[in-house]
């Protein structure tokens, strides 16, 4: 607990100084409190010793004087002498009292400091181990306090006078103007300001911040902004590779897909391209004839651009589904995209010989999506009905495609067949990896579907046949929030 | 066989995809040929045929009944149609289950149209030359009908390469009899000589 340095040296000196003073007050001629200079030394020994030290030393001084006064005036009683004994006691035992209590005050106080020290050293580690720094803004003046932890995240120099023109400079260019408008809103005081932004240090490194601040009143009035800013890099970067794995996940088994319905597309390809090539013939006979037909070649002209452009779409489709890129949100139409799935499996549906009901009410709102995502997830969802479906005796198989707007106003879509259904055991696991009905199912189709519709604010689900209609088949259903046009 | 008249004849087009079946319309008429195009088996059924040379396109695959069970049906029915099967993705073992059942040609599209063309010209000569066939047959049966049960008799068993002598022998006559009989068959189905006898009774079966 105590500081005090003991060195040898110091109290030796002490020791000395006291056999000095008890030297000349009893063996000098001098008729004066010599007594009192004992002061001297209770008051160097609080610097050396500590509170036992003390009380033994100005015990020592006491004894002393008492004895030096016993030597000299033990035969000759003296009034003066006795007075100056008093004075000398007192001002001893005075000394050791204040002195005491000084120690006592100095000792609180350097332990009160100790463990302020360990609690700024506490705050800086879990400051530095959290990559979260704190700062302090007053809102009119704009003065700033900045934490290390902040100021290193920040990329500047632990003794840079902390402003927001350093904050600013600091800031993706591209950030700068939410950086800025947050800054304003401080110095309007105007309530809690909550951002996530990016910092682009001048040797090129790019942060991912999150910046949280309060307003309070100190005791002046003065409104002052009290947060906390986390680098988030990491969590970020970490966020975003798990994004473009399932990017890539998505667009894997998309490509798988399309594989599987090879035969269907070049069939969707082949079949304008046929009555392009038999129109082409077919006009040139109408031209070559004696008394050329124009309005027969007009009309089979008008046809082949017809088919044409049928043909494009179609390849145009099946490159969207093809190409890797990142997610596009768009508002859209989701009875469109539902048409635009439905036409890649046609031949799917008609070589199985499945009636396809589109229960698509035309005033449905818009949603806010990635077509070709949502596409996948139809296709998906349309191919394992059509596989569920494949025993089924022919006229039974009915695949409903049903959009409506359930309670809380979001799009509901549900897909359902009536094959044999899904089995009760299958259906918690049924959105799982890897897990799958089918003898050759890779396992993969329902979990993309299940993160893609995640990732657009929906949710899916499965719903098997029940009691009462044990017929019914298997049903998925999933919702998408609806986009409301500002 | 070379010399169909496309304007008495008439091709049926069953395809459910319109584009390629109104293109195939427009050549065909193009050509100067009778089309009547169908969008479904069930629309074609529905359709009473007309009896001039004809010939079917068929897609293979469509919804409801495919292509080859709906041949199926049509030679159980004993429709005589000629068919020529069209198909996006045409696959050997199909095609030659189509050929087997009696298909005229088996077309993969995108076809070349003299293809079709030549296809279609076939189809129409097999049908002419059924009908003329056919039509030869029901004279025969008419004039196989005047004979009396005698007569048949000994016409089947002429055509079986008997000699009167044997004929007279099995049916317990005299060979003259059995002599004026055959005299009174060829008169009546019109056999100019002993030969087109003997074709005629195994048109009708009986040889």
């Amino acid at each position: 607990m105590l500081r005090v340095p003991r060195t040898p040296w110091m109290s030796a000196l002490l020791i000395c100084l006291m056999l000095l003073i008890f030297a000349i007050d009893t063996f000098s001629p001098l008729d004066m409190a010599i007594a009192v200079m004992y002061v001297v030394v209770v008051l160097l020994s609080a610097s050396i010793w500590g509170r036992r030290g003390v009380s033994q030393v100005t015990a020592s001084c006491l004894g002393l004087t008492l004895l030096s006064y016993v030597l000299t005036h033990s035969e000759v009683f003296s009034t003066a002498a006795s007075g100056r004994l008093l004075v000398g006691l007192l001002a001893i035992s005075v000394t050791s009292v204040l002195v005491l209590r000084g120690q006592a005050a100095t000792n609180e106080l350097l332990a009160r400091e100790d463990a302020l020290r360990r609690n700024e050293a506490f705050l800086a580690g879990t400051q530095r181990i959290s990559k979260t720094g704190s700062f302090s803004f007053k809102a009119p003046g704009g003065e700033m306090y900045w934490s290390d932890e902040a100021a290193r995240i920040y990329g500047y120099p632990l003794d840079v006078t902390p402003t927001m023109e350093r904050i600013l400079a600091h800031t993706a260019p591209e950030d700068r103007h939410v950086v800025q408008g947050a800054i304003d809103q401080s110095l309007r005081c105007e309530g809690t300001v909550e951002l996530r932004h990016r910092l682009l240090l001048p040797d090129g490194e790019l942060k991912y911040v999150h910046v949280l601040s309060h307003p309070r009143h100190n005791k002046d009035g003065e409104c002052e902004y009290l947060g906390a800013l986390t680098d988030i890099t990491a969590a970020v970067l970490a966020e975003q590779a798990l994004h473009r794995s399932q990017v890539q996940l998505a667009h894997a088994t998309r490509v798988t897909m399309l594989g599987e319905l090879a035969a269907s597309i070049a069939h969707e390809v082949n079949q304008p391209l046929a009555a392009i090539s038999t129109n082409g013939e077919a006009c040139l006979r109408w031209m070559n004839r004696p008394q050329p037909e124009l309005d027969e070649a007009r009309a089979t002209v008008a046809s082949i651009l017809e088919a044409s452009a049928r043909a494009t779409g179609v390849i145009k489709r099946i490159r969207a589904l093809a190409r890797r890129s990142d997610p596009q949100h768009a508002q859209l139409d989701l009875t469109a995209v539902v048409e635009e799935s439905v036409d890649l499996l046609r031949r799917e549906l008609n070589n199985h010989h499945i009636a396809l009901m589109l229960d698509l009410p035309p005033d449905l709102p818009p949603v806010f999506g990635d077509r070709v995502q949502l596409q996948q997830v139809f296709i998906n969802l349309l191919i394992n009905a059509i596989q569920a479906m494949a025993a089924c005796q022919p006229g039974q198989a009915v695949l409903t495609v049903q959009t409506q707007r359930d309670a809380d106003g979001a799009l509901q879509v549900c897909v359902s067949d009536t094959g044999p259904g899904i089995p009760p055991a299958d259906m918690p696991r049924l959105f799982e990896a890897f897990y799958s009905t089918k003898q050759d199912g890779m396992g993969m189709g329902l979990p993309i579907c299940r993160s893609i519709i995640e990732n657009h604010g929906g949710r899916i689900w499965a719903k098997a046949a029940t009691p009462e209609s044990p017929k019914a088949g298997a049903s998925i259903y999933f919702t998408l929030p609806v986009h409301e046009p500002d | 066989m070379n010399q169909i008249d496309y304007v008495d004849s008439l091709i049926y087009i069953v395809d459910d995809e319109a584009p390629l079946r109104d293109a195939i319309s427009s050549l065909l008429r193009s050509v100067g040929m009778q089309v009547a195009s169908f969008a479904s088996v069930a629309d074609f059924l529905a359709q009473p045929r007309k009896e001039v040379t004809s010939c079917l396109l068929l897609d293979v695959r469509m919804p409801g009944v495919s292509g080859l069970d709906f041949q199926a049906e049509l030679n159980r029915d004993g429709v005589a149609l000629p068919i020529i099967f069209m198909t996006g993705h045409g696959d050997i073992p199909m095609s030659v289950r189509a050929m087997k059942a009696g298909a005229v040609d088996f077309l993969a599209k995108p076809f070349r149209d003299q293809d079709l063309l030549d296809a279609i010209h076939a189809a129409l000569g097999a049908d002419h030359d059924r009908r003329q066939r056919d039509q030869a047959r029901s004279g025969i049966t008419a004039r196989y009908a005047t004979l009396t049960p005698r007569e048949r008799e000994i016409m089947a068993l002429a055509a079986r390469g008997l000699m009167n002598k044997q004929i007279a022998g099995e049916v317990g006559t005299s060979e003259i009899t059995v002599k004026i009989h055959r005299g009174n068959a060829m008169r009546k189905m019109e056999a100019k000589t002993f030969a087109d006898l003997v074709r005629m009774a195994e048109a009708l079966g009986l040889a």
